[in-house]
């Protein structure tokens, strides 16, 4: 082996060791603590106990628990699915050379650029039932007769999520689609083209094959995001109505918010070993792409 | 001939469209701050604009705007500020110095980026109180800084990467030690990298909640985006006027540097995904 | 400066195995002396560079500039570049992008602390020496390739290195600017009295510029010597063939003796040797042997011929002044380069092998 000498190696961590540090005090601890609490009884002033699963047992027969799983994985369903799709429109689009490009790069980035509560306000105010845009225009355009009950219904607060949802965060799947689309070479669609096929033959057999693994890491990416939702529903539904659009994020808060740090810690944890899951998938299928390094 | 023009049709709608879509509710904001009262799409017409709500947004004093605003700033500036500094250095020995298990400390830091952000916060919080810092600038400065550094350093990393390593030997030749490489050659060089990671990182600091919300209590520390979400009124009905001018001043920093840098952030944003 | 390499070996570790990039090298460089590091891609001669420059470190062996010992594996001895004052002229130039001709010339001088106006002398000395005075102001991006090497070139000799080491720095350019810059770079480098170091693949590049030539084959050397040391005298078929273009005709024969004269069958024809050959011969294991002899060696119906073959002209390359057969006798195939002109395909020509101008070689596996 080269002799390479304890100092060489020595000066390289140097280098690394605040990254590490910052991670390992404020990530890695942090999650580390959140586990180790879970196991306690941490009720505010009540005395710290350390009950195992007691919290575990608590939360496999809380049906607000459940509820929330349930809404977590029906929002990101249904909210991720819209922004594959609108987000791949999108990028389509902007891939052409069309004129104003950046114009509309801009218009497209900007809902992703605000912060999450002030988009959440805004969309609060949006679904106003007396004099929001929402109902402003399904009202004037027809597609309601009355004013719709968006945050005082489980369903109506539901989709006012989604909408919004899909509003702030189909930008970032616009760009990364975008990256995909130009990086697909324009001879193959001129071949193409001299070949004699039509633009929807074009899409299905040359855009699609190559973009797929793009989209597959952009959906992937969206998912996990999706699963730790938080900002936009505690400022806009807080939860409700009555709990129906609680994520598992909003459900451990609750509990933060109301001093019972173990029973929080627990459900932080589920959401974590689903969300590391995934996780470790991502970057499996994201390995085959490594260069440069 | 016919399916060009079909495509262009589509085209057209689509960006239409888009452009809708994106701009209302931005639109929708900006009107309403400046109307003097929120039911402006009811009483269509009848609204006078003003900038009163602007005002009173700026001068009122338990408002707290004004605190918020310059808190969310040197947070969100420090915090950048650091971030860059320590995700460049990892970058540079990652990308060119020979470091046992670097592949492993990348990977290791891509996973810890997609952690829930609440799998945290309950020990943070408990931390923080137990340092004493809940309510200062350090209880968000330094998880910040943690929480930023995944991105920026697999940002930095993509494109320290394309810098040719031959570059580094000719410095080396002509007598720089590695340090130098760094200071000289290298972050020269990324320059608009580093410039991209650096408007992410702000607007990713600035743009934070749920840390804000669970670490600060009141105006000394606490930053824009729980100010304005926990922006209630004083009299039961909500002051929207008040809300949607907050939020106009709250979101032109972001805003501009967003129009102005485009560039900069879609690359960054790019290079932070694809890559990984 | 002297340059002497001892025993110098470099293996690089990986997940496959080791590879030996250079392998127990000896060499002694003269000071002053421009000397050619020649060899196929992948022979380790950028390695070699590598090693003198301080970029790597030896795994075996020992680096010395005249008396001082630069590197060494057994006695854990390495200074690394910045000590050893060694300037590199890289295959890409590596300029620094961000950096004005000026600033790039004159960085190596700034790192070692040099006062202002003796860099501003250094530079401009220089830049006019490379005739590149008018570029101080642009930025490397701005450039073309003949005038980025040119600035490389200025940023290695501004600080007076012991030793100047080029990696291919030709390689870039078009073949016409190669060419010129080629007699640039040799004049240059006799005014400076630079020992330098040079590494290429092109023999041409090789037989005009350097004073020595090693041939490597796989990190060893083949054979050292003066480039008509290698062009008269190969060692082996690959110097034979790797020097001289057109490259060298390899036949395979057998030696036979008869009546005190050794005699090599070409086709069906025997042709007898000269008498200084005769070492050579006693020294093969077998008498089936490798003939080497240079396509200008071969004559084609020569006016007073000795002893003549017929062979057939399967096609035939204009080469400009002269044009290259091919042909063939029997089951051998070789080239001969012809001045006269009219030559038909599948014609029967005389063919005379210069006998002088023979090598015998080992069959080699």
């Amino acid at each position: 082996m080269s002799y390479r000498t304890f100092s060489e190696a020595k000066q390289s961590y140097t280098f690394i060791l605040p990254l590490i540090i910052f991670i390992l005090a404020f990530i890695l601890l942090p999650v580390v603590g959140t586990f180790i609490n879970s196991f306690f009884r941490d009720i505010s002033f009540l005395q710290r106990k350390f009950i195992m699963f007691g919290n575990y047992k608590q939360l496999f027969n809380d049906p607000g628990f459940y509820g929330a799983i349930r809404f977590t994985i029906l929002f990101i369903v249904v909210s991720v699915t819209i922004e594959i799709i609108l987000g791949l429109i999108f990028a389509l689009i902007l891939n052409e050379t069309i004129p104003f490009r950046g114009f509309l790069r801009a218009c497209v980035l900007l809902p992703w650029a605000i912060p999450s509560a002030i988009s959440a306000r805004l969309w609060e105010l949006i679904y106003n039932y007396n004099y929001g845009l929402a109902n402003f225009i399904c009202i004037k355009s027809g597609i309601s007769t009355g004013p719709i009950n968006w945050l005082g219904s489980s369903v109506g607060a539901f989709f006012g999520l989604v909408i919004a949802d899909v509003w702030k965060t189909t930008p970032f799947v616009t760009i990364i689609l975008l990256a995909g689309l130009s990086a697909i070479p324009t001879e193959l669609y001129l071949q193409a083209k001299v070949d004699g096929t039509n633009f929807l033959q074009r899409f299905y057999k040359i855009t699609m094959p190559l973009l797929k693994p793009v989209l597959v890491v952009a959906l992937l990416f969206r998912t996990i995001d999706a699963l730790r939702i938080f900002d936009l529903i505690y400022v806009l539904t807080h939860g409700g109505p009555g709990g129906a659009t609680t994520s598992l994020s909003l459900y451990a808060y609750k509990y933060y918010l109301a001093g019972d740090f173990g029973y929080g810690s627990a459900v932080s944890v589920i959401l974590f070993v689903i969300s590391f899951t995934l996780s470790i998938i991502y970057i499996k299928l994201a390995r085959f792409g490594e260069s440069g390094i | 001939m016919i399916e060009e023009r079909f495509k262009s049709v589509l085209i057209w709608i689509g960006y239409v469209f888009k452009a809708v879509f994106c701009l209302t509710p931005f639109l929708y904001m900006i009107v309403i701050s400046l109307s003097s009262s929120p039911d402006f799409l009811t009483k269509l017409g009848e609204i006078e604009f003003s900038f009163k709500n602007y005002y009173s947004v700026l001068t009122s004093k338990s408002l707290h705007f004004v605190d918020y605003l310059r808190n969310s700033i040197i947070v969100s500036g420090v915090s950048a500020f650091f971030c860059i500094i320590i995700a460049g250095l990892a970058a540079y020995s990652i990308t060119r110095l020979d470091l046992p298990g670097k592949m492993l400390i990348l990977f290791l830091v891509l996973a810890v980026s997609m952690f829930p952000q609440i799998s945290l916060v309950g020990y943070l919080f408990k931390f923080m109180s137990s340092l004493g810092w809940i309510n200062t600038y350090f209880a968000l400065i330094f998880p910040y800084i943690a929480w930023i550094l995944p991105l920026s350093l697999w940002i930095l990393v993509s494109y320290f990467a394309q810098i040719p390593k031959e570059l580094d030997k000719a410095a080396l030749i002509d007598g720089c030690t590695r340090w130098q490489i760094l200071l000289k050659v290298i972050f020269p060089v990324a320059a608009p990298g580093i410039f991209s990671v650096s408007l992410l990182s702000f607007i990713f600091a600035f743009n934070e909640f749920m840390f804000a919300l669970m670490l600060t209590i009141d105006y000394r520390s606490r930053t824009i985006p729980v100010g304005i979400a926990l922006f209630q009124g004083l009299h039961g009905e909500i002051p929207w006027g008040n809300i949607m001018a907050a939020s106009t001043i709250a979101i032109i920093p972001v805003v501009l540097l967003t129009i102005i840098f485009q560039r900069y952030i879609i690359q960054g944003l790019t290079r932070g995904s694809i890559k990984g | 400066m002297k340059l002497r390499l001892v025993e110098l070996t470099k293996s690089f570790f990986s997940r496959h195995g080791s590879v030996l990039a250079v392998n127990n090298v000896n060499l002694e460089i003269n000071s002053g002396e421009f000397f050619v590091l020649l060899g196929p891609s992948g022979c380790g001669k950028s390695t070699m560079l590598n090693l003198i420059a301080g970029l790597e470190k030896p795994t075996k062996g020992e680096i010395w500039f005249d008396e001082t010992l630069v590197a060494s594996a057994s006695k854990k001895v390495f200074l690394p570049p910045k000590a050893r004052n060694v300037a590199m002229v890289f295959q890409s130039y590596a300029l620094y992008p961000h950096l004005t001709v000026f600033e790039n010339i004159a960085f190596p001088l700034r790192i070692s602390r040099t006062k202002e106006h003796l860099i501003k002398e250094s530079v401009q000395r220089v830049a006019s020496m490379l005739a590149i005075s008018e570029l101080l102001d642009r930025k490397p991006g701005e450039l073309s390739g003949g005038q980025r090497q040119r600035v490389a070139i200025a940023r290695a000799i501004v600080r007076k290195p012991n030793v100047f080491l080029l990696d291919e720095p030709l390689s870039n350019l078009d073949a016409q600017l190669r060419a010129s810059t080629r007699g640039e770079l040799k004049n240059l480098q006799r005014n400076l009295g630079i020992t330098t170091l040079y590494v290429t693949h092109d023999q041409i590049e090789a037989m005009s510029l350097g004073d020595r030539i090693a041939v490597l084959k796989d990190g060893k050397i083949v054979q050292i010597g003066t480039p008509d040391d290698l062009y008269e005298s190969p060692v082996n078929p690959f110097v034979a063939t790797f020097i001289g273009s057109p490259p060298m005709n390899l036949l395979k024969s057998s030696i036979s003796y008869d009546k005190g004269s050794f005699f090599i069958t070409v086709g069906n024809t025997k042709i007898k040797l000269p008498e200084n050959k005769a070492k050579k011969i006693k020294g093969l294991k077998s008498k089936d042997c490798l003939i080497g002899i240079r396509p200008e060696h071969i004559y084609i119906n020569p006016t007073s011929a000795k002893q003549t073959l017929k062979g057939k002209i399967t096609s035939i390359e204009p080469l400009g002044k002269d044009l290259l057969l091919h042909i063939s006798i029997g089951e051998n195939e070789f080239t001969a380069v012809s001045s006269k002109k009219r030559f038909k395909e599948f014609e029967i020509v005389d063919v005379e092998f210069d006998t002088e101008k023979i090598h015998i070689f080992e069959i080699q596996d």
